[in-house]
């Protein structure tokens, strides 16, 4: 997994024009069950139509000759091609599930593995609500689609031609009626489809839209009480959820308009009209019949080929009806492959760089006339930053709140590419260096911790998933946890909430901060600005940093004094710009907004320990 | 290690009978009795038309084999015209059919998302602790899809049994022992249908499941992604995605091979009959009991009786396997919130506030208080300290009423919370929480949450007491910056910031701060703390905090030690008498590398 090469899950070529190409390439991965379902189907289409005329022979020719034995082979042989038939057509439906579930996990597969590499620009303007949609819901429809898909196209195609050949065989002026109002019937299909490919697409991204709502009111949940916005809330999701249905409404209206049933059935009408006539013209002797002044050539007919030719008609009714289904679940299913297509094919991966390893590092860092913005056009994170520290040592980052600290860490971890300058680790350059292996030596903890829903242990060992129980437990010693996790009665097994809420802040930041221990980084960012721990609990996790911290390079993200007085260098950051850097001692004398900012410790009462 | 997610049921899942869930989803069909009827009326009519058509074909076919005396072609043709015109109006029929089952459909799923959503609204937060949002987004969107679909049952299962009855009678009228050969085989496919329903509903439980399992995933990965890119996780994530996914398309595979039995088995149903009529009607034909054109109207009854007859069946199939869904979604409703309420709407608080007693443990086994007492005076400001984990936070979270005590009570004003009506009790409550928790939208909409007609300067006045005016200035779009979802756009601090802009807006009688400035800059915070000490003097505040210099300010600090208050005075005094504050104090000073003095 490279975070600077483009994802393919399938052959790049299927990448090139559109996202039918590429739903294309994706069902091309099962041709060969394809293939076999659509034999099946071919077979089970043939007997399909075969049955009926078994039926039309038996009222034409074997009942009207009082032929028993003839009429009993032609039930039985009704029943055995029915019981071939159902056979067969089952062994259809288990292919054809088995086609479209795993095309629906691969696309999912892909989705989620493409996503994984975007760089964190994508995410930051994502909404999670709507790539949960495209996701599930999006991949979802595709099944629905591809499952009746190949099989229904199939059958009504060839349902279609079938019928038409068994037409022809049985009288060729009614087929000719038939084969002139057909171009109507497959217009009108077409102007169906056009008319709810739009709406379809509307119909997922409103649905996306509520997914975002609700992702947001669930995650937000204690905001939304602590204003007491419930009421504002159900209604802002009631809006949401009406105008989905509206469209679900207009979509069913169009479905409804369905205009080739209406006329094939009218068609069924005019061909029995049209036999009355024939047969009538037959009795009096006639070739031709006249049609609006024409005299139209006719084939004889006998009321058994009439009513095959009715039966056959009526095959017809069920193609034509599931192909308004079918129609209906393609262009939902269409309108998710373009919203997934969109999000596969979004160029938002890191720059491709020489992917050279970096197996074991000293650890001194670089950085060089560095720029960089979130966003294009936005005012810059950090701007012309240059600083470099030998291995070992340690750099403290101060600043006011929004100065840029928590871009530092960011940037050397190379979730960003810097828009200027560069950033070297041992002399080479990030960008150059093979993604895993950098991400690899560099630890960070940060500020908001995200802990997964899952026990403590999966949580520690997030980074290194082979640890042993002992190094587990060990590294939650280092990180001072140990205590409060055996309190649990479930001990490392406790399962912990959503971004770990049941856990307090401070015991949240240890449990991350033993899961940066495990994978032992030669250079740690930690951003501490937080004091979410208290005091003594801190003096207990710096001890046992102490330890970690040696032979380590580390930038820490502090306002401790204390941890500023022990660090190397101190770089005080405004507005992005390295206003200072130096020690502490270099700083605190001639440095204003430094020392401004010890001026709230300053003014505390001095304590008074007795000895 | 895995981080694999568990597809069980949730704690709250709940099994209903068959019966049960009728009546429950009768409720929602009440809701559109008036569609329902009209759709009833639909289906009637081409119902009604379905009978008639092959009537009129049987007259026609009748009339054209007859073996004695002139054909009526006249008659023919009028009957070919009726047909015509007929047609015509089944398409209509249909038309409108389609529409109104759309109606019903869209407006089924629209309510119970919308009941969902609201029984969400109503729930304790200790159940969204318990539950991944991935999960319960799964049983509004999803389940809700599956359950809404079931809604037309009501109008299509009466208008089927009516269609049935009335083919039945017409056959029997026709022929009667050619009609009880049919009619024979009808119960033998209901009992199969039912039986493969006991299969689907099994099954369809572990695709519910197994598909939220994987909902869950998503949701996780995507919020998560930065701590996955950090760890170099994405390929062992996708790993695990995969497995999840896989166990989905298992049960889902399983699912649909028992459903794709129904087809099959219906079509040789439906040859088996046609076998019976060609056999017994032929024989039937060729003795002279019957004519063709009867034959022809048994041929296309009994296509046309399977029709409703499948239906039917498959009605009970699907609510079967849909109360997999309906199941998940009645659970989620019958689920009582853990909050006792009353309907007390309090006009003003004073803001005097007592713990009287309390007990409380976010699980059974691990209790946070046991019997915690102290009572706060109004327009106090109240500093609470102790070690993480000490409970300063819980009582911040008891006091917003986000969960329930076990015992004991807390009151307001001497009035006991759960009295209150709960929203208008937190409107006097503003409370700025340790996570800073941003809406996708502008900074001004994000702020004007606590107050939704507060005015641009009403909002630049908070955005200058917190010290945001600054930053807020050098953004081109200033308050109409658009901050992303999470607040993604900024700093950690400047969220911190921004909420509790939030919260001085909504000009709360009791103010909250739970570490509410700890990832400001200490300079920063000193002079937000400058400005809010007008603020806090008209009102309660209840300070959570480490740094002394937000601490020493208070009127009155609580020092609390696993769930107890061990302290409880001003610094001075404290300072002198307690040796857990001292402790506290004085590691704080070693810690911040400020010198100590000693004497």
């Amino acid at each position: 997994m490279s975070e600077d090469t483009v994802y393919y899950y399938l052959d790049r070529k299927y990448y090139q024009r559109s996202h039918w190409h590429w739903l294309f390439g994706h069902l091309m991965q099962y041709k060969g069950k394809i293939l076999l379902v659509s034999f099946l189907t071919l077979i089970t289409i043939a007997l399909q139509t075969y049955i009926p005329l078994i039926f039309g022979q038996a009222i034409d020719t074997v009942i009207p000759d009082g032929d028993l034995p003839g009429l009993q082979d032609l039930a039985i042989l009704v029943i055995i091609l029915g019981l071939i038939r159902a056979l067969i057509g089952y062994l259809a439906s288990i292919f054809n599930e088995q086609i479209s579930q795993e095309t629906e996990m691969n696309v999912r597969v892909e989705f989620f593995e493409n996503v994984s590499r975007k760089k964190m620009d994508f995410f930051n303007k994502a909404r999670v609500g709507d790539l949960m949609s495209q996701a599930t819901q999006d991949t979802q429809n595709l099944t629905f689609a591809i499952s009746p898909g190949i099989r229904s196209i199939i059958s009504a195609v060839f349902g279609i031609i079938a019928a038409a050949i068994a037409m022809l065989t049985l009288n060729v002026t009614l087929t000719a009626t038939f084969g002139l109002i057909f171009p109507f019937y497959i217009y009108f299909m077409y102007t169906y489809a056009k008319r709810l490919q739009p709406v379809s697409l509307d119909r997922q991204q409103r649905l996306a839209k509520i997914n975002t709502g609700l992702q947001e009111n669930l995650t937000g949940i204690r905001v939304v009480r602590t204003f007491s916005a419930q009421e504002r809330e159900a209604q802002q999701f009631e809006s949401q959820v009406r105008s989905y249905e509206d469209v679900l409404v207009e979509r069913g209206a169009i479905s409804a308009y369905y205009i080739p049933i209406l006329l094939l059935s009218l068609l069924t009408s005019l061909i029995f009209l049209l036999g009355v006539y024939i047969i009538e013209a037959n009795e009096q002797g006639l070739s031709s019949l006249p049609v609006l002044g024409l005299n139209i050539p006719i084939q004889p007919l006998s009321v058994g080929d009439l009513i095959a030719f009715l039966t056959l008609m009526g095959i017809l009714v069920f193609p034509t009806q599931i192909l308004r289904f079918l129609l209906d679940v393609i262009t939902l299913g269409f309108a998710g492959s373009s919203r997934i297509y969109t999000t596969l094919t979004t160029q938002s991966i890191l720059e491709k760089g020489a992917d050279l390893p970096l197996e074991n590092i000293k650890g001194d860092i670089t950085f060089t006339n560095v720029t960089f913005a979130y966003e294009e056009g936005a005012r810059p994170a950090v701007i012309d930053l240059s600083f470099d520290l030998k291995a070992g040592e340690t750099l403290a980052v101060i600043g006011p709140t929004g100065s840029g600290k928590t871009t530092i860490g960011k940037l050397l971890l190379r979730l960003y590419d810097i828009d200027e300058g560069s950033i070297s680790i041992d002399s080479l350059e990030v960008n150059q260096i093979e993604i895993n292996h950098l991400r690899s030596q560099v630890g960070m903890i940060e500020q908001d911790i995200m802990l997964f829903s899952a026990s403590i242990r999966a949580n520690i060992a997030y980074g290194v998933p082979n640890l042993t129980d002992e190094e587990i437990e060990a590294a939650a010693k280092a990180a001072q946890a140990h205590d409060f996790i055996m309190s649990f009665p479930d001990g490392y097994d406790t399962i912990i909430g959503e971004k770990g809420v049941t856990l307090s802040g401070g015991q949240r930041q240890r449990v991350a901060m033993a899961r940066t221990f495990v994978t032992n980084p030669k250079i740690l960012v930690m951003d501490d600005s937080t004091s979410a721990i208290d005091a003594q609990t801190e003096a207990k996790i710096s001890a046992a940093m102490e330890g970690l911290l040696k032979n380590r390079t580390t930038i820490i993200i502090t306002h401790r004094l204390a941890t500023l007085k022990n660090a190397d260098k101190i770089l005080f950051l405004r507005n992005g710009t390295a206003e200072k850097i130096g020690t502490h001692q270099e700083l605190i004398a001639p440095f204003e907004p430094y020392r401004q900012i010890f001026g709230a410790y300053q003014e505390l009462p001095p304590l008074e320990v007795d000895n | 290690m895995s981080m694999r997610r568990k597809t069980e049921k949730a704690y709250f899942d709940r099994e209903y009978k068959f019966g049960t869930t009728v009546k429950r989803l009768s409720v929602y069909a009440a809701e559109q009795r008036g569609w329902l009827i009209v759709m009833f009326l639909l289906l009637l009519i081409s119902a009604a038309i379905s009978i008639a058509v092959p009537l009129v074909v049987r007259e026609g076919l009748n009339e054209l084999s007859k073996s004695s005396g002139a054909i009526d072609y006249e008659m023919l043709k009028i009957i070919g015209w009726i047909y015509f015109v007929g047609s015509f109006f089944e398409w209509l029929i249909n038309y409108a059919q389609i529409k109104v089952n759309w109606i019903i459909t869209a407006r089924s799923i629209s309510s119970l998302r919308i009941q969902m959503f609201s029984r969400l609204q109503d729930m304790d937060v200790g159940f969204f602790d318990k539950m991944e949002t991935g999960k319960v987004m799964n049983r509004v969107m999803d389940d809700s899809n599956q359950a809404g679909n079931l809604i037309n049952v009501f109008a299509t299962f009466f208008s089927s049994l009516t269609l049935i009855v009335v083919m039945l009678g017409i056959m029997f009228s026709v022929n009667g022992t050619m009609t009880w050969w049919i009619l024979g085989s009808i119960p033998v496919i209901v009992v199969v249908v039912i039986f493969i329903a006991n299969f689907l509903r099994k099954y369809s439980q572990k695709v519910r499941r197994t598909r939220a399992a994987v909902n869950a995933a998503v949701q996780q990965t995507i919020t998560g992604v930065a701590v996955s890119k950090g760890f170099n996780r994405e390929k062992q994530n996708s790993e695990e995605f995969t497995d999840l996914n896989r166990e989905n398309l298992n049960a889902s595979l399983k699912l649909s091979y028992t459903f794709s039995i129904f087809f099959p088995l219906i079509d040789f149903f439906s040859v088996l009959i046609l076998y019976l009529i060609l056999n017994s009607g032929g024989l039937q034909v060729i003795q002279g009991n019957i004519r063709i054109g009867d034959l022809y109207l048994f041929y296309s009854y009994t296509l046309r009786l399977f029709g409703p007859v499948i239906q039917l069946a498959s009605q009970v199939a699907r609510i079967q396997a849909g109360s997999a869904a309906t199941e998940r979604i009645f659970s989620l409703l019958d689920l009582d919130s853990v909050m006792k309420v009353g309907s007390d709407k309090p006009e003003s608080v004073e803001g005097h506030v007592t713990f009287d007693n309390v007990h409380f443990a976010y699980t059974p086994d691990v209790p946070v208080y046991q019997g915690l007492s102290v009572d706060i005076h109004p327009k106090q400001t109240i500093a609470l300290v102790g070690h993480t984990g000490a409970g300063k936070t819980t009582m911040v979270s008891l006091l917003a009423r986000f969960y329930e005590i076990q015992e004991g009570q807390i009151l307001i004003d001497h009035k006991n919370v759960q009295s209150f009506d709960i929203e208008s009790y937190r409107s006097h409550l503003g409370i700025v929480p340790q996570e800073p928790y941003l809406f996708a939208g502008t900074i001004a909409d994000n702020i004007r949450y606590a107050k939704p007609d507060a005015t641009d300067e009403e909002i630049l006045e908070v955005i200058r007491l917190t010290h945001l005016d600054e930053f807020v200035d050098s953004l081109p779009e200033g308050i109409d910056t658009d901050v992303r979802e999470r607040g993604s756009r900024l700093s950690t601090g400047q969220r911190q910031l921004i909420t509790l802009a939030r919260a001085l807006l909504a000009n709360p009688a009791i103010l909250i701060l739970d570490e509410a400035t700890a990832s400001v800059d200490a300079y920063t915070e000193s002079m937000i703390q400058k400005s809010l000490e007008n603020l806090f003097a008209d009102r309660t505040s209840i300070v959570v905090a480490h740094r002394l210099s937000t601490i020493i300010h208070a009127d009155r600090i609580l020092v609390f030690d696993q769930g107890q208050i061990v302290g409880d005075g001003s610094h001075d005094a404290l300072i002198e008498t307690n040796d857990t504050y001292r402790d506290l104090y004085k590691t704080y000073y070693e810690f911040q590398g400020i010198e100590t003095v000693a004497d």
